[in-house]
């Protein structure tokens, strides 16, 4: 389990990423859901160990990660939100030599292991290949498979999804599920789907600040009878706005959308099944956090 | 297209591409003007530092480099767009492609050359400095910076710009532009080294630069035509410049009607073939466990190294890189040449040599360029961010980093010996010495190379980025070399290691401890340094400076410090160690202060020149040399005979100021004063030296080398590599005290004259000076009697002139021999030791000796025959040959050169002993010198001139005659055409390197390439005029007036009377021109025909016949010319023959020819072909091509 408490982080150039970030991971998939500039990748970062805090400390099972870096790096796999390849080198290459970084020194364990996890991301045929012109899906599915290398305890994923088409999408959805649940998972991400179809766990993240955490589905159920909606007229929708607080607002067909969330319902509006999307707009709605679209 | 122009110019007028790149064009055209330590070849010399050609020249050199730039600036400017993803938008504004091609050309071009302008305005600005040398400036003029613009840099960057502009267009890629411009210049620099000097003119119209043409038009210009000439854009120049400007609108026109806007990545479109897929092997039962010890740091150490370097040699450049350097290396192993063109055997120490020069530049580059590659490389991909987080300790990266740039270096070194072993296979030479090119490559000459690198490593991770990384380089690399310049010499803080020469007879002999010290003390250096990169070195994220030093903190664990520890008690030992050696043990000087003691020196003793001397009329030395220890005793008297009518109150006795006197003294004199650092010591006769009265002058002097001094720091005098551990040669000049002034100490340099404040030098008196006739050119009247005991180590054979008396005796692992010579010779003995294997023959009953190093007995023959056939001609020609016995000695390549001491040659194995003579067509350079300096027995021993202007001419001028007539009858006139078209191509180009003025040959002032190679074609033309019989009637008559004489000693005029008195009144006007002029024929076939007529042809000649007379600096005036020239008439050769060679003429006569001569009519018999006025290039003519000319058939 990791365990992070009061970790704050200034910049050198003013920017406050970490506010005082606590919070408690357990084991399996975790979502950390946040707008770009939420602070995620920092936080990321500082747990990877490539960054240090200001404040605050990070344990993981117990052990004090700032004490020791190194002893975190051999349980850590790490798939950072931007990160290159070598030019002109193939993916059996790369692999082979972050296996060997993250110290599989067996030369057939190492071969045999790279082995599997091209052929489970799907990149066997590719495996010679140059990376330097691979597509954004199958860099993610390098990334994704030097992370799972070494039997790690702590898996951080960046935004692994951002820039993906829905295919790709799908297919790296399902080499995270099929992480053990003995690990620890973060992903951090700024898409709802993504925590929506994988995380037991999650919270959400803005201004440096941990918003709220907890089961997606337990946090749906806390927004059901709050969440309103209506379907008006382009026209009508901006009169309806000056009366009602508005949360998000959608083209359907020609119409809008409105959604709103209160206690009870507005002239007009009609109840709504709240999905984790609500969750995450009501959340950042209620801390201050401009979020409408219009 | 406007529009596009405006929008990419203000681009490029932002960009710090552009402003960098100008920046440095500045300062470095800046540098090479006003600054002593920057400099381009060829451009010595006593010319102005504004001459016009100097100027110009400077300018091709940047225009040639400029090409990078250019090509950086258009290249940019048409992929950025694509590289960007911007392309999309700008194809889709309604601008057409070649608005858009050539707007954004016309925009990169003139950037472009705006860089190479700020080269010339830096040249101009610099010109300006106040303080540079006053003297050499000249009066400013705009033209020669308009004319570089113009002329060279504007349409050679125009040209460049537009080829690689279209690469850049149709390959869509920087890169393809880069590799390219990178092939052209190798094909550039392949075929300038292998053009073929015959088809020059040719070349002169195809180089894209345009620089063979100015530059054979200028080829043998003087001082004053570089100082204020600029080459006229006419005929070649003209051809070329219209040609490639044409050649870069060409290109642009085909490019802009294939370019489209297309977004393929090329215009090419390649083809791939698909590629059959295997099936994915079912997944296994893998059970990786990670674990972390001493192996697993080793692991990840070598993989990091191995990522590291294929990443290096998977990139175009390195490849573009080394082939550039092998290619280079190969051209340098045809530059080993020793003599007249001969080439040197390949042995594994000349490869070594020729790789060592070639080299030095490339690995620079590697080291600058590649240091930022290596240590950036996972930030600028981003890796990082991946690799970062993984578990390796974080030594683990920058010594792998370090590693992975030696081994770069590495294969550089690999790829030199490789191409050094297959030019010796090549050539059919097996004795590859592979432990030699090991231990010289990667440690002698390289081992600097592997610690610049780690140097490399250091400063890039410093700096923060690669740019300021290598921008720092650079400046750490121009601060090492600029440190000299104001003093600051030691080696102690010039990060480097010192030069070590390789011999074939000493190895690196005493080289190795210098550079053991060096090596291991500025490794230590690295190491510490990498300690601090360790610290220092990214890893992760950190957000500013206090970050970056808590990080710091935590990694300067218990080893670090403990290892930084030991490696600073290390490195102050190591320093200690060397202060003790160069400055306690020997002194530190640096260049300026030994200038500054030999201008004092000359300041105060120079007065005493022209006081009375006592001569010396004995010798009696002997001469204790321990060569594993460098030391040499020499203990003796010499007999003072004050031959004068004057009396001696008292005198100066010079020494070598290397030497330590214990004692020394005159019989009846006391010493006044001392000045040991510069060997002057002051005698005052007690009682003063009567004439006709002898003293015996004796000495106890030590010649030793304590330790190693300072890398490059030399005492007044030299002598660092005379005695050593096999093959010391020394003269009684540097072991023994000579009365009187030693001129040998005078600064020449004229810029550092001035700078001590000493007057321009007097190179020598003035001819006929009276205070001089009685001097020799060794500035004695008197031979000598000589008797040495020479004792050596017990493997060593030691040899000093004279005859050996007795047995050698062995003892106590030394041998001792006696040399006497039984006639009285000029004091000016050698003393030679080594370890030698001996080559016997006999001429006559005179003794034959050559003593050599045993592997280097391949010219032996050569020189036994060169002996032989010498002595059979001058004791013919000349008079006898005064001695019984006659020996040639080896000694190692830290001179290249060959003296003449009485019966004894010691010869460099650079020139000699290890010379190609297997090729027949090649002149037999060592028969040639062999017979020179067998010559100056003659000429030098037999007879020396008085010690003024002219005297060389006497001693070398003469033996170059000598040789000559010896090789003539060996070897043919073929044979001297070629050599003598050598001569004359030496003497036209050294004329512009003179460094005060040229002089006529009776006054050479020691000047080489007047008594060598002007005096080898003067003496040719004479004997060609009056005959060979003449000549050495002329010397015998000489000989018998002036041989063995004491005085007054004869000058040139003296000889020219002989020759005068022999030639016929008709050549008096020549020989006055050959001699006593600087006379410049300008002979040339303006057109010629023939007709058939009855039983035979007639050929029309018309000649264009000029002689002008130069002055000093080379100013031209014409003179009236009214000679008797050759006229040749040849049929066409039967088969194809070598340079410079003609077939046997039909016709063949001398014409008188004047300026005013219209016509030359002549009648042959058979078919003609080529006509030549002065066929043979017999007289010195600065177009000496234009002497021949194709018949037409009218």
């Amino acid at each position: 389990m990791l365990n992070i408490q009061g970790l704050t982080k200034t910049y050198a150039n003013g920017v406050e990423a970490l506010k005082g970030v606590s919070l408690k991971v357990p084991k399996g998939m975790f979502g950390l859901l946040g707008p770009n500039g939420a602070g995620k990748s920092t936080l990321m970062r500082t747990v990877a160990t490539l960054q240090s805090a200001d404040d605050g400390t990070v344990e993981l099972n117990g052990s004090d990660v700032g004490a020791d870096v190194t002893r975190l790096r051999r349980t850590l796999g790490y798939l950072p939100q931007e990160f290159g390849v070598y030019p002109r080198t193939s993916p059996l290459a790369f692999l082979e030599h972050i296996a060997t970084l993250k110290g599989i020194t067996d030369k057939g364990d190492r071969s045999d292991l790279v082995e599997n996890l091209l052929v489970q991301t799907n990149l066997w045929d590719v495996r010679k290949k140059n990376m330097t012109t691979f597509s954004g899906g199958m860099k993610q599915r390098i990334g994704i498979a030097q992370a799972l290398i070494g039997q790690p305890e702590l898996i951080i994923v960046d935004e692994p999804t951002a820039g993906l088409d829905p295919v790709e999408r799908r297919r790296f959805h399902n080499l995270l599920a099929s992480i053990g649940e003995d690990v620890v998972v973060i992903l951090s991400t700024h898409i709802v789907e993504d925590v929506a179809d994988l995380c037991t766990r999650m919270a959400i993240m803005a201004g440096g600040n941990i918003l709220s955490e907890g089961e997606p589905q337990e946090l749906i159920r806390e927004l059901e009878g709050r969440l309103w909606r209506t379907v008006v007229t382009h026209n009508e929708a901006d009169r309806v706005k000056d009366h009602v607080d508005v949360l998000t607002t959608r083209r359907v067909a020609g119409r809008t959308e409105i959604k709103t969330c209160a206690q009870a319902a507005p002239i007009g509006f009609e109840a709504a099944a709240p999905g984790l999307e609500d969750v995450y707009f009501a959340t950042l709605a209620q801390a201050g956090f401009s979020v409408e679209v219009d | 297209m406007w529009e596009v122009f405006r929008f990419e110019a203000r681009y490029l007028a932002r960009s710090p591409l552009f402003l960098i790149l100008a920046v440095m064009f500045f300062l470095l055209a800046f540098l090479i003007m006003a600054s002593e330590d920057v400099s381009l070849g060829g451009l010595g010399s006593n010319t102005n530092l504004n001459a016009a050609w100097a100027i110009v020249y400077t300018q091709f050199f940047f225009s040639i480099i400029g090409m990078f730039a250019a090509i950086a600036i258009v290249a940019n400017s048409i992929t950025r767009d694509h590289e960007q993803k911007t392309a999309e938008l700008f194809f889709c504004t309604g601008i057409t492609p070649r608005q858009f091609l050539l707007g954004r050309f016309s925009a990169g071009m003139v950037f472009g050359i705006l860089v190479g302008a700020a080269a010339i305005l830096g040249t101009l600005v610099a010109s300006l400095m106040p303080w540079l040398d006053a003297g050499r400036i000249g009066p400013f003029s705009i033209l020669p910076y308009l004319y570089s613009l113009v002329v060279v840099t504007a349409p050679n960057l125009f040209l460049m710009s537009a080829i690689f502009f279209s690469v850049a267009a149709l390959t869509r890629s920087m890169l393809g532009a880069f590799v390219g411009a990178v092939g052209f210049l190798v094909a550039y620099v392949m075929i300038n080294s292998l053009v073929d000097p015959e088809l020059i003119d040719v070349y002169a119209i195809l180089d894209p630069f345009g620089s063979t043409a100015f530059g054979e038009v200028s080829r043998y210009w003087t001082v004053y035509e570089r100082n204020f000439n600029l080459v006229p854009v006419e005929g070649a120049l003209l051809t070329n410049r219209l040609l490639w400007l044409s050649a870069g609108i060409l290109a642009l026109s085909l490019t802009s009607l294939r370019y489209t806007f297309s977004l393929d990545d090329s215009a090419f479109k390649r083809k791939r073939k698909a590629k059959e897929t295997e099936a994915p092997p079912g997944l296994k039962e893998v059970n990786a466990v990670s674990s972390f010890g001493s192996a697993t740091v080793r692991a990840q150490f070598f993989s990091q190294v191995k990522t590291d370097v294929l990443a290096i040699v998977r990139s175009v450049p390195f490849w573009a890189i080394l082939g550039f350097a092998t290619l280079n290396v190969w051209g340098g192993f045809g530059s080993i040449t020793s003599f007249y063109g001969t080439e040197l055997l390949p042995t594994t120490s000349s490869m070594l040599r020729a790789i060592g020069g070639a080299y030095l530049f490339f690995v620079l580059l590697i080291i600058i360029y590649y240091s930022g590659e290596v240590v950036y490389r996972e930030r600028s991909t981003q890796v990082s961010n991946v690799i970062d987080a993984t578990p390796y300790p974080n030594g683990v990266m920058v010594a792998a980093k370090v590693v992975a740039l030696w081994f770069v270096v590495a294969m550089l070194m690999a790829f030199g010996m490789l191409a050094g072993i297959v030019k010796q296979v090549s050539e059919g030479y097996t004795n590859i010495e592979l432990g030699l090119y090991l231990y010289g490559l990667f440690f002698v000459q390289g081992g600097f190379f592997f610690l610049l690198a780690t140097f490399a490593v250091f400063i890039q991770v410093m700096a923060g980025n690669r740019w300021s990384g290598m921008a720092g380089m650079l400046l750490a690399f121009l601060t090492f070399q600029a440190l000299p310049s104001i003093g600051f010499e030691h080696g102690l803080y010039s990060f480097g290691t010192p030069n070590a020469p390789h011999s074939d007879m000493n190895q690196y002999g005493h080289f190795v401890q210098p550079l053991f010290t060096f090596t291991a003390y500025w490794a230590v250096f690295c190491g510490l340094l990498m300690l601090l990169t360790h610290l220092w070195f990214v890893r992760g994220q950190p957000d500013g400076f206090a970050e970056r030093i808590s990080l710091a903190k935590a990694r300067l664990s218990r080893g670090v410090v403990s290892t930084g520890g030991v490696l600073s008690v290390v490195f102050v030992a190591l320093g200690c160690w060397i202060f003790y050696n160069t400055n306690v043990v020997n002194t530190y000087v640096v260049a300026d202060q030994v200038e500054a003691l030999q201008a004092r020196y000359e300041k105060t003793y120079k007065p005493l020149e022209l006081s009375t001397l006592p001569e010396v009329i004995a010798v009696d030395v002997e001469v204790d040399l321990y060569p594993e220890e460098r030391r040499l005793e020499s203990v003796g008297t010499a007999v003072l005979w004050n031959k004068s009518d004057e009396v001696i109150e008292d005198l100066l006795i010079s020494t070598h100021p290397r030497v330590q006197v214990k004692t020394m003294g005159i019989e009846g004199s006391s010493l006044a004063s001392q000045e040991p650092e510069i060997g002057a010591y002051n005698f005052k006769f007690e009682t003063a030296m009567q004439p006709g009265e002898r003293r015996n002058l004796s000495w106890d002097l030590t010649w030793r080398h304590n330790g190693f001094s300072n890398p490059g720091s030399s005492l007044p005098g030299g002598g660092d590599n005379r005695v050593v551990a096999n093959g010391t040669f020394v003269n009684n000049l540097e072991i023994m005290p000579a009365p009187g002034y030693n001129s040998g100490m005078e600064l020449t340099n004229p810029n550092q004259r001035r700078e001590h404040g000493l007057e321009p030098i007097q190179r020598l008196p003035k001819i006929g000076d009276p205070k001089w006739l009685n001097r020799s050119q060794l500035g004695l009247s008197e031979r000598s009697a000589f008797r040495v005991v020479f004792s050596t180590s017990a493997d060593q054979v030691a040899i000093a002139p004279g005859y050996q008396v007795g047995e050698v005796i062995e003892r106590g692992g030394r041998r001792i021999y006696t040399y006497e010579m039984d006639e009285k010779i000029w004091p000016f003995f050698s003393f030679v030791s080594a370890r030698y294997a001996v080559a016997r023959d006999k001429w006559k009953d005179v003794n034959i000796e050559i003593y050599h190093h045993p592997e280097h007995d391949y010219n032996v023959e050569p020189m036994i025959r060169g002996t032989q056939k010498s002595l059979d001609y001058f004791t013919q020609a000349f008079s006898p040959y005064q001695y019984r016995q006659f020996r040639i000695l080896e000694f190692p390549r830290y001179a290249t050169f060959a003296q003449s001491f009485p019966n004894t040659i010691p010869f460099s194995e650079a020139i000699g002993f290890v010379a190609d003579l297997r090729d027949e067509n090649a002149l037999d350079s060592v028969f040639y010198v062999t017979a020179h300096e067998m010559a100056h027995q003659w000429w030098g021993h037999q007879v020396a001139g008085a010690r003024m202007q002219g005297m060389t001419v006497i001693v070398e001028t003469l033996a170059q005659y000598s040789a000559l007539m010896v090789m003539e009858k060996e070897y043919g006139k073929d044979k001297m055409r070629r050599f003598l078209r050598y001569e004359l191509d030496r003497y036209l180009q050294a004329r512009g390197g003179e460094l005060i003025e040229e002089l006529p040959l009776v006054l050479s002032e020691n000047q080489a390439y007047i008594h060598y190679q002007k005096g080898s074609l003067v003496m040719y033309a004479l004997k060609d005029l009056i005959g060979e019989d003449k000549i050495n009637l002329a010397l015998r008559n000489f000989l018998a007036k002036y041989a063995y004489g004491t005085g007054p000693f004869p000058t040139t005029l003296d000889m020219l009377a002989e020759f005068r008195r022999v030639a016929g009144n008709e050549h008096q006007e020549m020989i006055t021109d050959l001699f006593e002029k600087i006379t410049l024929f300008d002979l040339a076939v303006e057109e010629a025909s023939y007709t058939e007529v009855e039983d035979g042809f007639e050929i029309r000649i018309t000649p264009s016949a000029r002689k002008l007379y130069a002055d000093g600096q080379g100013l031209e005036a014409e003179a009236n010319l009214s000679a008797h020239i050759d006229v040749g008439i040849f049929p066409e050769p039967e088969q194809e023959l070598d340079d410079y060679l003609l077939p046997e003429p039909l016709y063949f006569e001398r014409h008188r020819i004047t300026s005013d001569t219209k016509e030359i009519i002549i009648r042959v018999s058979e078919l003609p072909h080529k006509v030549g006025i002065d066929p043979y290039n017999k007289l010195i003519d600065r177009n000496p091509e234009d002497n021949l000319r194709t018949l037409k058939r009218s």
